[in-house]
């Protein structure tokens, strides 16, 4: 057993920090924002990172979800606002599938020419684990979807979209077009300044991909990376919400002295350091079960994501708090971490909604 | 990184396992179990056993007596011990002033006291904090004046783990008035059968008798008994109090009472359902769970070296694992429901018609124990000082 990052780990780390450092920074951020399709993604393909958890074989550099989360943890501290979570999250899936058509959407990927997204959630649902209602009807010459998809993370971006319907065979995993006939979408930004899409089917075509198990192992596998990369870029936002507030406690002076000299403000910093250090360590209990038994996996993949979404709020909370009325700004990025939380507690599902499925599984 | 476990690590995990089942003695292990301070006479016999097959001093290293084990390793073995229901070893000669002694101390000393600490022959007892020097404990005054080849020792300690049946006692003396506390302070052995020596019992929470007063009254010590420089005790005091709270997460024990609590929620009902099925429950049993798992991983990364600042990392494991053992014993007596209520003596050493009509197998024990742990979040540093330790590190990056 050895914990800490290998070389070629350390390297990404360091490149990944270099670049969000040097071309992500908080003005060049907002500049990015502002622009039709944020993430940087021409210069993120260049870096390698599409490909950096991805097989030799899809002409990835063979790492694993280890790499995935390096580079989410950087792109938590830099507050990163693209595609990059949603197509690791479609990767992961189609690593699943044998043949050659998923490997070719695997090799796009790697290059950095396709981004993709799943579209899973629906109205009324609350969370991950709710069996989909869309339904994937078998055609003369295919499949047809009829229903409705919320929340569709960066879809307006994606070239790839995959939607889970419900088939004679049980789940089934397809590939939609978006923009064909039969689809209307609504597009949108979210609190956090990501953005996503509602979906309407109305006899869309579509290209089945897996049904029944097969499909749910891509499922299974679209929820462990998610939160694979959700914890560790909830490690990123915490670490980077504690330090802010540090620097901001450290200058900011009430009653003739320093907010740090107050021992009720250092305590309070010292315990968002312990909360930070439960979950970089939860992290990498959920790495190690990367190849471990599907049950297991999953619940340590529920219990990751119950504790980022709860950890990640707490700290950054607490640091609005001790920014005072400045933590309230817009131009504070303390502001943008916690509504970042915010969006992470709630994604696949909120602590509450999670914990239920967690709290079944306990033995 | 490389999350499995070594071949030679899973095999160890075997060895420590079947040793386990064939040498720790049923008897030991039951009373263990039940959560009563485990008797000396438990507690010297089972590390007899350990010593017999060189296991007494897991991180004690090689050229002293140790077993020359992996940190992985150490971790893997008091895991397999707490899962076994083995009593922990008293700690005060093992983790606390031996280590001290083979780093600080003289020729003379180390031969004199480390084979007998590694047996179990000799015990020991900590002599630190005293009625007005509990967290802030260089404020100390009991004092070391020389004599000749001697010092008298003169003064009162508090809280005095196991002074009962120590032989010899650890202890931080005043030998020099200087303006800064923390120096003038020595770091001295001394002999629990002087008679200057008087042990006088705490009645604490939980009705056992674990800690004590220790009044010293010119007690001579040859000036041999010094260990280190005169005057630099605080250093040793610090060195020894910086491995105290790295093994001070209590993990494996904390698994070991999530089990345990575990089995009584299964076990106990309510009109025919057991507790653990309730909703309420089950999801903060569940919650204690990730963090109990998310404690144990961060002991693991602590061990792999993988901490940016150690002694923050190791005040947040003292802290997150002082407060989860109590969480953990919360819901066991939740789960236990109205069996809590009566005071149930230790059967064995307290017989007779005590105890009352009906009593779940779970119960006797597990009262005291929870009362006892109380003292988790104040011993070695309360929290707030662990709080404050913290934030000096970091704010120090």
């Amino acid at each position: 057993m050895d914990l800490r990052l290998n070389e070629q780990q350390v390297m990404l780390r360091e490149s990944a920090h270099r670049f969000l450092r040097d071309e992500y920074d908080f003005a060049a951020r907002r500049t990015d924002l502002a622009g039709q399709a944020p993430g940087k993604w021409s210069e993120i393909g260049q870096l390698g990172w599409p490909g950096a958890a991805l097989s030799e074989q899809a002409d990835g550099l063979g790492g694993s979800a280890v790499e995935h989360a390096v580079l989410m943890e950087e792109m938590g501290r830099a507050l990163y606002v693209g595609p990059f979570l949603s197509t690791s999250i479609v990767a992961a899936m189609l690593g699943v599938l044998p043949g050659e058509a998923a490997l070719g959407m695997l090799r796009c990927i790697a290059a950095g020419e396709a981004r993709a997204t799943l579209a899973h959630g629906e109205p009324g649902g609350r969370g991950f684990f709710d069996a989909p209602r869309t339904v994937a009807r078998r055609e003369t010459d295919g499949f047809t979807l009829r229903g409705r998809k919320r929340l569709v993370h960066d879809l307006a971006v994606a070239d790839i979209v995959l939607v889970s319907a419900i088939s004679p065979a049980g789940t089934a995993i397809l590939l939609a077009d978006a923009k064909s006939a039969g689809v209307s979408r609504r597009d949108y930004a979210n609190i956090d300044n990501s953005r996503a899409s509602d979906l309407e089917f109305d006899g869309a075509p579509a290209v089945l991909l897996a049904e029944g198990d097969l499909a749910a192992r891509m499922l299974d596998e679209a929820f462990y990376w998610a939160a694979v990369g959700l914890g560790a870029e909830a490690v990123g936002i915490a670490d980077g919400a504690l330090k802010q507030t540090m620097d901001y406690v450290a200058v900011r002076k009430q009653f003739g002295r320093a907010l740090s000299d107050f021992q009720v403000v250092q305590h309070r910093i010292s315990d968002m350091f312990v909360e930070l250090e439960q979950l970089r360590s939860l992290v990498l209990y959920a790495l190690s079960v990367q190849d471990a038994a599907a049950g297991e996996r999953r619940r340590a993949a529920l219990g990751l994501k119950i504790l980022a979404g709860q950890v990640a709020a707490r700290i950054a909370g607490d640091g609005l708090h001790l920014h005072g009325g400045m933590g309230m700004t817009d131009e504070m990025p303390i502001s943008h971490y916690y509504r970042r939380t915010r969006v992470l507690e709630s994604q696949f599902g909120n602590s509450d909604y999670l914990l239920g499925h967690h709290a079944r599984m306990l033995e | 990184m490389d999350f499995s476990l070594s071949e030679t690590e899973r095999g160890f995990r075997e060895e420590v396992r079947s040793f386990l089942r064939e040498h720790l003695p049923g008897d030991i292990a039951g009373r263990h179990a039940r959560g009563y301070h485990p008797p000396k006479a438990d507690l010297k016999r089972w590390q007899a056993i350990l010593h017999e097959r060189g296991w007494s001093a897991p991180g004690w290293p090689v050229e002293w007596g140790g077993p020359g084990w992996s940190p992985i390793q150490q971790f893997i073995f008091e895991d397999e011990c707490a899962l076994a229901d083995a009593p922990l070893p008293s700690p005060f000669g093992l983790k606390l002033v031996g280590p001290v002694i083979y780093t600080f101390g003289s020729a003379e000393q180390k031969r004199k006291y480390l084979p007998a600490i590694l047996s179990g022959e000799t015990f020991w007892c900590q002599g630190f904090s005293e009625p007005g020097a509990g967290s802030d404990l260089a404020s100390l005054q009991t004092r070391a004046d020389r004599d000749g080849d001697d010092f008298v020792v003169n003064g009162r300690k508090i809280w005095t783990t196991e002074a009962h049946f120590a032989d010899m006692m650890f202890c931080l003396a005043r030998t020099d008035r200087t303006p800064r506390q923390q120096e003038g302070i020595s770091f001295l052995l001394l002999d629990m059968k002087d008679p200057g020596i008087t042990v006088r019992p705490i009645a604490t929470i939980d009705s056992g008798h674990t800690v004590n007063e220790v009044f010293i009254d010119n007690v001579r010590v040859p000036a041999t008994e010094l260990v280190g420089e005169q005057g630099k005790g605080w250093s040793y005091a610090k060195f020894l109090l910086d491995n105290e709270r790295t093994t001070n997460s209590f993990v494996h024990r904390s698994k070991r009472d999530f089990r345990r609590m575990m089995d009584i929620a299964r076990t106990a009902t309510e009109q025919g359902d057991p507790i653990l099925d309730g909703e309420a429950f089950r999801r903060q049993a569940a919650r204690v769970a990730i963090e109990l798992k998310a404690l144990e991983w961060a002991v693991l990364r602590m061990l792999s070296g993988d901490v940016p600042d150690p002694s923050a990392s190791a005040s947040a494991l003292k802290l997150k694992g002082s407060s989860l053992q109590h969480q953990i014993l919360d819901l066991a007596i939740s789960a236990m429901g109205q069996d809590i209520i009566p005071f149930y003596p230790d059967a064995e050493q307290v017989p007779g018609d005590n105890q009352p009509f009906w009593v779940p197998d779970e119960a006797p024990g597990l009262m005291a124990q929870y009362l006892y742990r109380r003292a988790g979040t104040i011993y070695a540093g309360t929290s707030e000082v662990q709080r404050s330790i913290i934030y000096k590190q970091l704010s120090r990056r």
